[in-house]
């Protein structure tokens, strides 16, 4: 393969700006794509994906491309992730590539993710291709989204290309353009080899199949490889590229991008943005930019049945068999049984999870609240790190609690600027700066990334009525004055209710907690008291009074039996309460309190 | 069951009208032609004659006519039934109990001597209270001066075992009403009470109203001060509590109701009856019966020849014998023997339900003279009791 007709892109987008659409119109113009198998987003392959209109895992495409110079090229189309929780997925897509086409609504403008993304670009050095999408719309305003493109990333306004992906509109032209200006991959074909794996997910019929961009050098099946970081040493089975089914090839060149499978069982035998390399010495220097990928968010997975656990242990299993960045490992909680605790990217990441156990192994489940990882100093001089709340060491021991930061980047048309900077003091946000560009304000605040995992997202999105974007950064660690919030019923805590929250905050969550169970809580025999505390020092008190007249007035004849059956249908009910001490708490009570977790 | 005897129900379906808050198998009937009820009592004799053989070798206890309102039926009716009853089992006339359940009219009250001549020997009379307003709100057709009369009545008749049926927690009622209902009760020097807290049964107006919003009954509070009060002065009158809803003086406590929380055997006859057998062969923790609840539909049965057997038929399992035992037990004064649930089941009652203990703790329950009674506050709180034995 000549790598001089090689183009390797991109498209980067802010979510629903057209990306996929786009995409697709791509591979229809190039004739890759059977007319039968023309369907709206050909890419999103998985169901959720679609549903929520974004990519979560990158897929690719191999399209062959006869320019106007009456050349042919073959155009990898190296699809991203389209979600802040990917980044790390994403900048290792961008390394594969050399041009990235740059999509920008003609009617929204540039938003939060379209600049992170770009910049990422930039980074990576890729060739840029803005273009202003959606141009058929009637609110579009291809000129000014263009004008902003120069005034905010820096790219000659001149140079943004007008399309409607949905029209088919400038998609001709756009090809042109990524013959014309996104260079042929760099890299020595005769070097020892170096291909970059940017994804890599698990067939049940070859184990894991990585997608890689050759480097340097080539790989050919029966290769015997090694995975730079990982150490360990495989023979290369087989070799696909991807237009758009897999297709089994011989050799894959530099500059090529493909499917490498070499018996790896278990994705989590391989990492992203690991190099390949030959396992003959020498060996060649890795490929920059790889590093592990940590679960930032945790979260208590529970079966609302207790017979659930082992479907739930099954599914997790093989979730994780084609998400390697999610972790779990079982976890006991007096109040919710058994379960397990998991460990995602993000929330997004953490939701999307929870919704393909309940959706596509018809799982029911009790999330507790998400935490994040804190950073604990001890007296001793010891340094530990936890991920639940329970792990929290005693108060007498702790020197300083660290939490993990992130910067914020926020657009916003002017108008919302007030409520998106509200929403960012209430959550303990420090503002870093504050540009504007137009109609548009680019705000940055650093914010604990405890304040943001629940629904900051949704809160943006709602107090500026769908027009904000918003994007993060991990920064570091800052040190808070972060104390455990224990809820007890009548003396005994209840784990799962457990949280680790800022001491100003305290209070109010205690008192929100307390009333929502009450709510939820009926009358036992005894009097029952719900509180809220920070160690020994009771923050919040409400009581459900005790029961005082539960009687069945009459029975006689027919009555036995209705009574008997009667009293075994309560009792059923009660088996489906947990027991916190001797108080009898519904499965509601704790839905209520973890979902108040999630809007306050 | 430790004497071979039997009761027998006869449910008399009709009623002047329907209450918005019963449940049983009623039917409205302001008068009742004589060939229906010669139709009914036909249909009660045949279905009689076809199942006492069941409960054959066994001395007769009791006779209950309830309903409905029994005592809609002519006196040469029950007469008749009485008859019949007695006919299956002990012609000679062993003492006897006798009920009829009536309701206070001005038919029924001249009826009085000639029930008494039938053989009846104990009122229930459904007086429900003394107060026009609650009776109202009940939806009962008597007003108060027609129970007075109704009452007078009765004694002068000769009936000396008079109960009287008391509903408290109506909407808009209150404390000092309620203890009003038990003083104006009391002063015709009854033999039995029953005082039920008003009870809303699913699929009744009164339900549809509640969950409607148009009918609030009494609050935990208010209902559980109520029972207290009732159950302190009915006390303070000479009326001894021997079960959840129940009243005697001594002597007259209700031999055919104690029937049921003894787990005795009843054969029930009529449209919506249940019966409850001892157990035999193939039934070794006894069964429960019950009858059509559709007034055609038990007809056509019992007229088309298949008397012998009520369509529902429930074989007890031991647990739910069990916890039969258990409840019923509970729900009297006497409450639960202990060796003689262990002679019955082979283990104690706290070995069978552990759960006794941590309700005894909590105050619900106590253990003494053998047997395990509901506290004062465990009467009130007698289900969260009873959901444990099951």
């Amino acid at each position: 393969m000549d790598a001089s007709k090689i183009r390797n892109f991109c498209i980067i987008a802010h979510i629903d700006h057209g990306k996929s659409t786009l995409a697709d119109r791509l591979l229809d113009a190039t004739g890759t794509l059977g007319a039968r198998e023309k369907r709206d987003q050909f890419l999103d392959k998985m169901e959720l994906e679609q549903e929520r209109g974004i990519t979560i895992k990158a897929q690719t495409a191999r399209m062959t491309y006869r320019a106007k110079d009456g050349e042919d090229y073959i155009l990898n189309l190296i699809d991203t992730p389209g979600h802040v929780d990917f980044s790390y997925e994403v900048s290792r897509a961008l390394q594969a590539c050399e041009g990235a086409v740059l999509v920008v609504d003609a009617s929204q403008g540039i938003e939060a993710q379209t600049l992170a993304n770009a910049y990422m670009a930039i980074e990576a050095d890729l060739e840029i291709l803005p273009i202003v999408n959606k141009i058929d719309l009637p609110a579009a305003d291809p000129e000014g989204a263009a004008q902003q493109v120069e005034d905010v990333i820096g790219l000659d306004a001149a140079d943004v290309l007008p399309v409607s992906a949905k029209e088919g509109t400038g998609v001709d032209e756009l090809l042109e353009r990524i013959v014309a200006n996104v260079p042929p991959p760099r890299g020595d074909a005769e070097a020892p080899l170096r291909a970059l794996i940017f994804d890599a997910w698990f067939d049940s019929y070859v184990g894991v199949a990585a997608l890689v961009r050759v480097v340097d050098g080539e790989v050919k099946k029966g290769d015997r490889v090694k995975l730079r970081a990982q150490g360990s040493e495989h023979d290369v089975q087989d070799l696909h590229v991807i237009d758009p089914h897999p297709r089994r090839v011989k050799r894959l060149g530099a500059g090529e991008v493909g499917v490498v499978i070499c018996g790896i069982k278990s994705l989590d035998e391989l990492k992203i943005g690991d190099t390949i390399v030959p396992a003959a010495p020498p060996l060649p220097d890795a490929l920059p930019g790889f590093r592990e990928v940590k679960p930032m968010v945790f979260s208590g997975l529970y079966p609302v049945e207790a017979e659930d656990y082992h479907s739930l242990k099954a599914a997790l299993e093989k979730l994780r068999l084609n998400d390697s960045s999610f972790q779990y490992e079982p976890e006991t909680s007096a109040a919710l049984g058994f379960g397990f605790r998991c460990g995602f990217l993000g929330f997004l990441h953490c939701e999307i999870i929870q919704e393909r156990l309940e959706r596509e192994y018809d799982l029911d489940l009790i999330t507790t609240a998400p935490t994040v990882r804190y950073r604990v100093e001890k007296k001793d001089g010891e340094t530990i790190e936890i991920e639940t709340p329970a792990a929290l060491p005693d108060v007498m021991e702790i020197a300083t609690i660290n939490e993990p930061t992130i910067l914020a980047t926020i657009h916003v048309p002017q108008e919302y600027v007030g409520a998106v900077i509200a929403l960012c003091q209430e959550r303990r946000g420090n503002q870093r700066d504050m540009a504007v560009h137009g109609g548009r304000v680019q705000i940055r605040y650093e914010l604990p990334l405890a304040e943001v995992v629940a629904d900051f997202h949704d809160r943006i999105k709602s107090v500026t009525r769908g027009f904000g974007s918003y994007d993060y950064d991990l920064i570091g660690y800052t040190p808070a004055a972060l104390v455990k919030l224990d809820i007890l019923v009548n003396g005994d805590p209840v784990d799962a209710l457990s949280l680790i929250v800022h001491r100003d905050k305290a209070h109010t969550r205690g008192a929100d907690l307390a009333r929502k169970l009450k709510e939820f809580i009926p009358r036992q025999m005894f009097e029952v008291a719900i509180q809220a505390a920070i160690g020994a020092k009771v923050v919040a008190r409400t009581t459900v009074k005790a029961l005082r007249k539960n009687v069945t007035a009459k029975c006689y004849g027919g009555d036995i039996s209705r009574k008997r059956k009667l009293l075994e249908k309560q009792k059923a009910g009660k088996r489906r309460m947990k027991r916190v001490g001797s108080v009898e708490i519904p499965q509601e009570a704790f839905l209520a309190a973890l979902k108040l977790g999630d809007d306050s | 069951m430790r004497r071979k005897d039997v009761g027998v129900y006869i449910h008399v379906p009709f009623c002047e009208r329907v209450c918005p808050y019963c449940d049983f198998a009623v039917v409205a009937r302001r008068v009742i032609d004589p060939a229906e009820e010669a139709r009914l009592v036909t249909a009660l004799q045949t279905e009689l004659r076809a199942r006492a053989p069941a409960y054959a070798g066994r001395s007769l206890a009791t006779i209950y006519f309830g309903g409905g309102t029994p005592s809609l039926l002519r006196p040469a009716s029950i007469a008749g039934l009485i008859e019949a009853v007695r006919g299956q089992w002990n012609p000679d006339g062993e003492p006897l109990e006798i009920t009829l359940e009536l309701n206070p009219s001005t038919v029924e009250r001249e009826r009085l001597p000639a029930f008494r001549d039938a053989g009846v020997d104990r009122l229930s009379i459904g007086v429900q209270s003394f107060d026009d307003e609650s009776l109202h709100r009940l939806g009962r057709a008597h007003r108060v001066d027609e129970a007075h009369r109704t009452l007078e009545a009765a004694r002068s008749a000769g009936f000396t075992n008079l109960s009287l049926d008391l509903i408290f927690g109506v909407p808009s009622q209150d404390l000092a009403g309620v203890r009003k209902d038990v003083r104006e009760a009391l002063a015709y020097r009854p033999e039995h009470v029953s005082a039920y807290g008003l009870t809303v049964e699913e699929g009744t107006p009164y339900a549809t109203a509640v969950a409607r919003g148009q009918l609030q009954p009494a609050d935990d509070e208010t209902g559980a001060a109520m029972m207290e009060a009732v159950s302190a002065d009915l006390g303070a009158g000479g009326l001894e509590r021997y079960e959840i809803s129940s009243y005697a003086r001594p002597g007259y406590q209700a031999r055919h109701n104690r029937r049921y929380w003894r787990r005795e055997p009843v054969l029930g006859i009529g449209v919506g009856a249940h019966s409850s057998e001892s157990p035999g062969s193939g039934t070794p923790f006894g069964a429960r019966r019950a009858n059509e609840r559709q007034l055609a539909a038990w007809l056509a049965r019992i007229e088309g020849g298949g008397g012998a057997g009520p369509p529902q038929f429930e074989a007890l399992s031991e647990p739910e014998a069990r916890s039969e035992a258990g409840f019923l037990g509970l729900r009297t004064q006497p409450g639960l023997n202990r060796r003689r649930f262990e002679a019955e089941f082979g283990l104690l009652p706290e070995v069978c339900w552990p759960a006794l203990q941590e309700l005894r703790e909590a105050g619900l329950l106590e253990e003494a003279d053998g047997a395990w009674r509901l506290t004062q506050r465990g009467w009130l709180l007698s289900d969260t009791v009873f959901e444990r034995l099951v």
